[in-house]
């Protein structure tokens, strides 16, 4: 450690010898500073002694550490900075002040001389106490003769140390001119930190910064006092970081597009923790898929239906379904429009997601324009399409024209194309239809399927009625195979995740495929897509018939995979990848646009059982009745007793039967239920929300909100 | 080669492994450890010996503990490698388990 002795004498030389002595030192081992030289005066007057610091040069190596913190610290007197330049190392530093101040105090002359403040020299009474004080940072005393000595109380222990004894907390020492004290200060240097992440998808760059600073305490400035008691203060000063560095780190990371270098700037001099986005990537603007507009649709709406001479309605001019003349155009195609590709923050050209085209097949009866852009009907009936994807096949379905009743001597019809009935369909007979089906009489005990739309003009009276039961399967497998394809993105991740533990082995794969791992995954993580899986399994129990092989095929592709336990024909988790191509082309298959949907419109319902896979309208009333829609229903009469579920919830007259709870109404957690008036001990459901009403309401409208709490309009 | 050895330790049955938990532990921990242990009011599964598992052992291992933990007994796994624990934890194996099993 260093020792300074700041000494006064006649001459320079004196002075030197003096300090000497006292360091039990020799010239060679000392630095010597001259901060004043003598003035001999004039004629007596003007007399100043001079003054010098001698240093005790360090003679260890070993304690160079010590002698670097002590030299950072020794700025006790300001003529000293000159050589100690100012050292930072990283974490807790402690640096000790050397102070030891020879002031003979003989002369208050003398003594003006380390005190440039002299107007507290001229308060001096004859008889004076010592003093001390912190100036500039650094211990002053001043001693006079026949004075008592100042005092020093201890600000912690151990860190005052007067001749090499710690001054404990508490303690009080009195400082003489001979006595060496040093004053432990700590400073604190924490280097920023900062560290670059670039995203996934590679479109940003952040830099996550934990500002760095330097914590420098001193000693404050006191009036000279007898007794001094020390007071630290401290200065925190942000160490910013260099902005070249974090460009350097980003072009090093092979980041050279979207460079924010405002942002990089607010990063470096961030005095807070926090994360800078430094660069950003352009994202690919996604283009238009092509669609298929139908044109006949609109067409036939302006006509108003027609009476034949034989009863029947011609079925052109029924503007529920369409349908096209000879000749006639049924629709174009609308080409894809493509998106712009994007770039990211690595330079590299992120390609917009592709846009896919329709193409048109013409089936039967239909041709298409040369370009394949317009499609022509050939003879007239109603224009179908069925999606396969981006495929849409176009055919113009015949139409089975039954005149009056079907009954025991008819004999049940199934038909590929429409059916329309002018008479009545009664006992236990059966009508199933591909496509639409329009019914003029009522529909007493049968049972009928339609594969599109429904019309009955009339009653629906303890009868069994699926329309659209293919949407119907879709509307209920659509948001299962959404969510099979997420979670297989997600199992995809940990299947390579855990494959590359390294304590994992992948031996039983090669006999029992990823069978055994699913187990696991399906106990743990992944115990959602297990539920999933097995509620798709039994909506294949409820629809007896799936519409094609595709869904065959997938079915068997998720049963042997998944659920079989002992093994699966999943090996690695690129087999998944095509399972959930697949997946999400069927996806596309059954999320099916507004303009295909279909309906059923009755007139009035009773004891009877009516599924529908899109919009159901109640002319006028139902009684008893079962209707679930996967659309929303509309009754225009009162619906008393029975249940009724609307996926896409309802607007009705009136619900409820007097006196009785026997009435329930269901919709989808997002839809809203409207009614005119639901009488007392009639209960909805909205989403998983029950009430059950204890009085007559009016004009009721509820939904549920965001926090699954009942919104209630009504009086 | 997956082998035990059971040591009777304050009332705790310590199984001592060793070896890989994997397809092959299969016979020996569901025909003669299972078994071994259904006396036992409270068993611990040291690891220490074990350095590689797969997931039909994990299989085994988790059927081996929640037929314990079934019939109220006390569980625990001690002593895992880090490398075979992350596998544990990548697999959630303490929601399956229960976070009892790992304390």
């Amino acid at each position: 450690m260093e020792r300074s002795i700041v000494s006064r004498g006649k001459t320079v030389e004196q002075a030197i010898d003096r300090a000497l002595t006292l360091l039990e030192a020799s010239k060679q081992q000392v630095s010597i500073e001259i901060i004043d030289e003598e003035n001999k005066g004039l004629l007596g007057f003007n007399v100043r002694p001079a003054v010098v610091k001698v240093t005790l040069m360090q003679e260890s190596p070993d304690h160079a550490v010590t002698d670097e913190t002590g030299r950072a610290s020794s700025s006790v007197h300001p003529a000293s900075l000159s050589n100690a330049s100012e050292q930072e190392s990283p974490g807790l530093t402690a640096s000790r002040q050397q102070l030891s101040v020879l002031d003979a105090g003989q002369s208050p002359a003398s003594a003006a001389n380390t005190n440039p403040s002299s107007s507290k020299q001229k308060a001096a009474s004859p008889v004076q106490d010592g003093q001390i004080w912190i100036e500039g940072g650094e211990m002053r005393v001043r001693i006079f003769p026949g004075g008592s000595l100042p005092k020093l109380d201890a600000f912690k222990s151990g860190d005052v140390l007067i001749n090499g004894q710690p001054l404990l907390a508490g303690q009080t020492a009195e400082i003489g001119e001979f006595d060496h004290v040093e004053i432990a200060l700590t400073e604190e240097l924490r280097e920023p930190l900062w560290q670059i992440q670039v995203e996934p998808k590679a479109m940003q760059a952040s830099v996550h910064v934990e500002p760095g600073s330097h914590i420098r305490r001193y000693l404050l400035d006191t009036e000279p006092e007898s007794r001094l008691m020390l007071r630290v203060g401290q200065r925190r000063e942000i160490l910013p970081i260099e902005p070249a560095r974090i460009v350097e780190q980003l072009t090093m990371l092979g980041v050279v597009y979207g460079i924010d270098q405002e942002a990089i700037a607010r990063a470096c001099r961030a005095s807070e923790p926090g994360e800078y986005i430094v660069a950003r990537g352009t994202e690919p603007i996604p283009g238009v898929d092509g669609m298929f507009e139908l044109r006949a649709d609109t067409e036939a709406k302006k006509v108003q239906p027609k009476l034949r001479q034989d009863g029947t309605i011609d079925y052109r001019e029924t503007r529920e379904f369409p349908s096209v003349g000879e000749g006639d155009l049924i629709g174009v195609v609308r080409p894809a429009e493509p998106g712009q590709d994007g770039i990211d923050v690595f330079g590299r050209s992120v390609a917009a997601p592709p846009v896919r085209q329709v193409q048109i097949l013409a089936g039967k009866d239909v041709t298409l324009s040369d370009d394949g852009l317009q499609a022509i009907a050939q003879r007239a009936g109603m224009p179908t399409q069925v999606k396969q994807g981006y495929h849409i096949k176009l055919s113009i379905v015949p139409k089975l024209m039954q005149s009056g009743d079907i009954n025991l001597s008819t004999g049940n019809i199934h038909f590929l194309g429409d059916v329309e009935i002018s008479g009545a369909v009664q006992d236990t007979m059966q009508v199933e239809a591909e496509g639409n089906i329009h019914i003029r009489g009522n529909i007493n005990m049968a049972n009928i399927v339609a594969g599109q739309s429904l019309i009955v003009n009339a009653n629906v009276i303890s009868s069994q009625v699926v329309v659209g039961q293919m949407y119907l399967f879709y509307g209920q497998i659509a948001p299962l195979l959404q969510s099979i394809a997420e979670q297989c993105e997600l199992l995809k991740a940990a299947i390579r995740q855990v494959s590359s533990a390294s304590a994992f082995k992948l031996d039983d794969m090669d006999e029992h495929g990823l069978a055994p791992l699913f187990k696991v995954l399906f106990q743990g993580r992944f115990r959602g897509m297990h539920e999933v899986l097995q509620r798709m399994v039994k909506l294949k129990e409820q629809y007896a018939q799936l519409p094609g092989d595709d869904w065959k095929r997938y079915y068997d592709e998720l049963q042997r995979g998944f659920l079989t336990g002992e093994s699966s024909h999943f090996r690695t988790a690129d087999d998944l990848e095509s399972f959930i191509r697949r997946t999400r082309y069927l996806y596309s298959v059954v999320v099916v646009p507004a303009m295909e949907q279909i309906f059923a419109r009755l007139h009035h319902v009773q004891n009877s059982h009516v599924r529908c896979g899109g919009n159901l309208i109640i002319e006028k009333g139902c009684y008893n009745a079962h209707l679930f829609c996967e659309g929303h229903l509309q009754a225009d009469g009162t619906l008393r007793g029975g249940t009724y579920h609307a996926v896409g919830g309802m607007t009705i007259q009136e619900a409820g039967s007097p006196g009785t709870g026997s009435t329930s109404l269901h919709v989808g957690a997002k839809s809203v239920i409207r009614a005119k008036k639901i009488l007392a001990g009639t209960t909805i459901h909205v989403g998983e929300r029950i009430h059950q009403f204890t009085k007559d309401m009016e004009h009721v409208v509820v939904r549920i909100n965001s926090d699954n709490e009942f919104v209630w309009h009504g009086e | 080669m997956f082998s035990y050895r059971l040591q009777e330790q304050d009332g705790r049955m310590i199984v001592y492994c060793e070896g890989d938990i994997d397809i092959d532990a299969g016979d020996l921990i569901e025909e003669q450890l299972e078994p071994a242990l259904q006396e036992q009011q409270q068993v611990v599964l040291n690891l220490e010996q074990v350095h590689f598992v797969d997931s039909s052992g994990i299989g085994l291992l988790i059927g081996l503990v929640q037929g314990l933990k079934e019939q109220e007994r006390i569980v625990s796994l001690e002593h895992v490698q880090p490398e075979v624990m992350e596998v544990f934890e990548l697999l959630q194996l303490d929601e399956i388990l229960g976070k009892d099993v790992f304390s």
